[in-house]
């Protein structure tokens, strides 16, 4: 026993995922604060603590903000800050996810027809039906939504048909053939009707211009259902790093825990489509940072890009509506833009350890 | 302790017929070691085994049937280490080992701290302890057959399946390999399946020999009688001497042949 005790510890898991904990989360703070704070409007400080401190409940106090900074403050920017931060969240957990079922590391949530989808569903609306109001809900986010599910489902339903197993490899091809025969009808009817290109131009580029409340309240159900049942699966994932036959011998069902990852991640991602349009590569760049830093484990690689998709994309939106104020840039633009160069900047450090 | 039995297993890819109609009986504890040709449906034979491949027939593990059981009881009695497993790039191979105790850990769960000690102690029994968080890939060929060794032995599984077990490893490396397996076998137990093109090796360390040619056994045995310079030429169309040494192990030396390539 004492030759046994005199050993050292086996690190099974590896002890630094609480620093980057820590470092998501003060990203978070910080990206929250800016995004609350920074705008043509400047809030003071103290007087928006105060102010949201105030609305607790069971706490009076004065902020002294004014009617109008208390309007900016509440139906401006904390909305758009939410909503940035809950699609965020949702496309980087997604995109893991997707990472994750179909082992390769370019996988995004928009892999199997889900962008095309939307852009196909927003396009006919915007497109055939009248801009006139007389619709119960707005059109355009729940023929996105039904487009980019409708996508996917096509994508599955093709590729069990040629592969009874649901093997990876098949489930991607049909993915990119259905995407590419949804973008070419999106195209088409886009020709079409020439005087809506500037419509679905800027929906196809993402925004979170107009974020309200009501926004946040139509994605979060979806968003959190998602993010659970992908939370989940985190062991799950890292099973099927193994490939499709060794997790079968481990007793694990490889085609059906691909099945629901894709569904939950589909549902999440329809549902920040649907409210902020295709916003580009948050669903490959946070869960990759994440990796870069923390290890490839599911356990962490999920929870963590979750509250960095959030960081970053609070932070995108913050650039998008500042670099050029008082214009906007689209945030997909913005995700790319700067995501990109910063992304082959980790890389590189990455290699040259 | 467990043993296999495999009745009328046959595999089918297709139209062609890889493997059988095959009867095989694994004494619990025993070491068998399937043999024979390239294509001679080795591997497909331990695949039906390991559930991994449809198959006619049926196989008892200790007298349970796995045809028709579920994933995670099979997982529970028989473990496959595969000839070419597909190594994650970024578990450390501590993460990696955990995966073998899936079967017992709840759809949506977690490692416990008994699944966690068995890791432990796997680790140790394999002296990885110091490789425990390194990634896979930094990981020399015999290392990261340890590794899978440990993987494999995590599952506690009465039945141990290898494919190819040294195929990648250099002679000093084989032995280990194989002599780790000896030492695990005895340990715990375990009723060992491998399938070995080192003749020498597999008559070294199996108990039983079963020779496959086209997908069916041809000779079956005990080494010193599988192994005959007639058998072999005849299935593998190889020039061979076969000597036995001072203790009485049976060496298979290849030689610089006349033999024509084979023809089907």
């Amino acid at each position: 026993m004492t030759a046994l005790a005199a050993r050292p510890p086996v690190v099974l898991t590896r002890p630094t995922t609480r620093r980057w904990w820590l470092a998501a989360a003060g990203a978070l703070v910080g990206a929250a604060a800016a995004g609350v704070l920074v705008g043509p409007a400047g809030l003071p400080v103290r007087g928006v603590l105060l102010d949201l401190v105030g609305h607790l409940p069971l706490v009076h106090v004065h902020s002294g903000l004014s009617a109008t900074d208390r309007a900016v403050l509440w139906q401006i920017r904390l909305p758009r800050m939410v909503l940035g931060a809950i699609v965020g969240w949702t496309l980087a957990a997604s995109g893991a996810g997707y990472q994750g079922v179909f082992r390769n590391p370019l996988a995004d949530p928009y892999l199997l027809g889900a962008a095309a989808g939307a852009g196909l569903g927003a396009t006919l609306i915007i497109a055939y039906a009248p801009r006139a109001s007389g619709w119960p809900i707005d059109p355009v986010p729940a023929a996105a939504f039904i487009g980019a599910v409708v996508a996917v489902a096509t994508s599955y339903v093709v590729a069990t048909a040629a592969d009874r197993r649901g093997g990876a490899a098949t489930v991607l091809l049909a993915g990119v053939a259905v995407a590419a025969f949804f973008t070419a009808a999106q195209t088409y009817v886009q020709q079409q009707h020439a005087s809506t290109l500037h419509d679905v131009y800027s929906w196809i580029l993402g925004r979170l211009t107009s974020a309200s409340w009501h926004d946040v309240l139509l994605v979060l159900p979806y968003a959190a259902v998602s993010s659970a049942v992908l939370l989940a699966h985190r062991r799950r994932l890292d099973v099927l790093s193994v490939g499709d036959a060794e997790a079968s011998t481990l007793g694990v069902h490889a085609a059906r825990t691909r099945l629901v990852v894709v569904g939950a991640a589909t549902l999440g991602t329809a549902a920040a489509v649907a409210v902020s349009g295709l916003i580009g590569f948050v669903g490959i760049i946070v869960p990759h940072l994440v990796r870069l830093g923390a290890g490839g484990s599911y356990r962490r690689v999920l929870p963590l890009s979750m509250v960095g998709g959030a960081a970053f994309l609070i932070g995108a939106d913050l650039l998008a509506r500042t670099v050029a104020a008082p214009a906007e840039v689209p945030i997909g633009v913005v995700t790319a833009f700067f995501g990109a160069p910063f992304f082959l900047l980790v890389l590189r450090h990455r290699a040259r350890r | 302790m467990t043993a296999v039995h495999l009745r009328d297993v046959a595999v089918s890819y297709g139209r062609r017929t890889a493997v059988g109609p095959v009867d095989l009986d694994v004494d619990g504890g025993s070491w068998l070691c399937l043999i024979g040709p390239n294509g001679a449906g080795k591997t497909s034979l331990l695949h039906a085994v390991a559930g991994l491949v449809p198959h006619a027939g049926s196989v008892h593990v200790g007298g349970q049937r796995l045809e028709g059981m579920g994933p995670t009881t099979r997982a529970r009695l028989v473990a496959l280490v595969p000839q070419i497993p597909t190594i994650p790039d970024d578990l450390t191979v501590g993460e990696y080992v955990l995966l073998g105790r899936t079967p017992y850990i709840a759809r949506f769960g977690v490692e416990s701290d008994h699944d966690r000690a068995v890791a432990t102690a796997a680790i140790d029994r394999l002296e990885l302890g110091v490789f425990a968080g390194r990634l896979l890939r930094q990981l020399s060929g015999g290392e990261l057959q340890r590794v899978l060794l440990a993987r494999a032995l995590v599952q506690e599984t009465p039945v141990l399946l290898l494919d190819e077990p040294t195929t990648a490893l250099d002679l000093g490396h084989q032995q280990q390999v194989l002599g780790l397996v000896d030492e695990l076998r005895a340990d715990y137990g375990l009723t060992v399946v491998t399938t070995m093109h080192d003749l020498t090796l597999a008559g070294a360390y199996a108990d039983t020999l079963v020779l496959l040619n086209e997908g069916r056994p041809v000779a079956r045995g005990q080494p010193d009688s599988v192994l005959s310079e007639e058998t072999l030429r005849r299935y593998y169309g190889a020039d061979v001497r076969v000597v036995t040494t001072d203790d009485g192990t049976r060496a298979v030396i290849p030689f610089r042949g006349s033999v024509p390539a084979r023809g089907r």
